[in-house]
């Protein structure tokens, strides 16, 4: 190991019990974060999978019951379960801005959802899509928290 | 809320007093190294368990800490 390794290796490791606490949380906030992607990034990538095979063989992509079933659980399981041990190892600046980022994509929702109900029912646009909504309530969550985390 | 409106604080030369970093701090106080960052520089107020906590460490009462006497309004300073 060169002495400018070394050097940064001891720099970087904590000195105090503080630094070492500090280091423990940040690890396992990681280490939860890491298993929440794996959790959604997998069944993701499988439906995305059996999407575009039955796209390819030209027929309509069936979720079966227990496909929708094992999706639902897991979904559950990541924002009840991530939430909760989440919840344990956040501070009270990260719940701040989590408030915070929550009102934003919450009066995104508010606000587009049902203006774009009256103008369906008007006939000036084609009826509101569930998933869009549910995209632009996480888009606004994520950029709000960008925001509020970098501003 | 405009950054002027929070709090001024003694943290950052409390902290350098000891030899701490904010790492260190925020490990005896709970909270990241962000949210010691964000006090810092003025842009969080900490709740006000959080601030007897800093009281606490640092042994000395919240009003050397803290200090909303800053040009407010109706301050002569």
């Amino acid at each position: 190991m060169t002495v400018t390794g070394a050097r940064a290796m001891r720099d970087s490791a904590p000195r105090g019990e503080g630094e070492r606490r500090d280091s423990e949380r940040r690890r396992r906030k990681r280490l939860i974060l890491a298993v929440l992607i794996v959790i959604s990034f997998v069944p993701g990538l499988y439906v995305g999978h059996q999407l575009g095979a039955a796209s390819a063989e030209g027929r309509p992509f069936v979720w079966s019951p227990a496909l929708a079933a094992m999706l639902a659980g897991l979904y559950l399981l990541a924002t009840l379960g991530g939430g909760l041990v989440l919840g344990g190892l956040v501070d009270e600046l990260d719940r701040q801005r989590s408030y915070q980022a929550v009102s934003v994509a919450g009066f995104a929702l508010m606000t587009v959802y049902p203006t774009w109900f009256f103008l369906w029912k008007g006939g000036f646009v084609p009826e509101p899509i569930h998933w869009v909504l549910f995209l632009l309530f996480w888009l606004s969550l994520v950029l709000a928290s960008l925001w509020y985390r970098y501003r | 809320m405009d950054v002027g409106d929070y709090v001024k604080n003694r943290l950052k030369v409390l902290r350098a007093e000891r030899d701490w970093s904010q790492a260190e701090l925020g490990g005896r106080l709970g909270v990241s190294r962000q949210a010691v960052n964000a006090i810092e520089t003025g842009k969080y107020d900490p709740s006000l368990p959080l601030a007897f906590k800093l009281s606490r460490l640092f042994s000395v009462p919240i009003e050397e800490i803290f200090d909303d006497r800053h040009g407010g309004p109706g301050d002569a300073r």
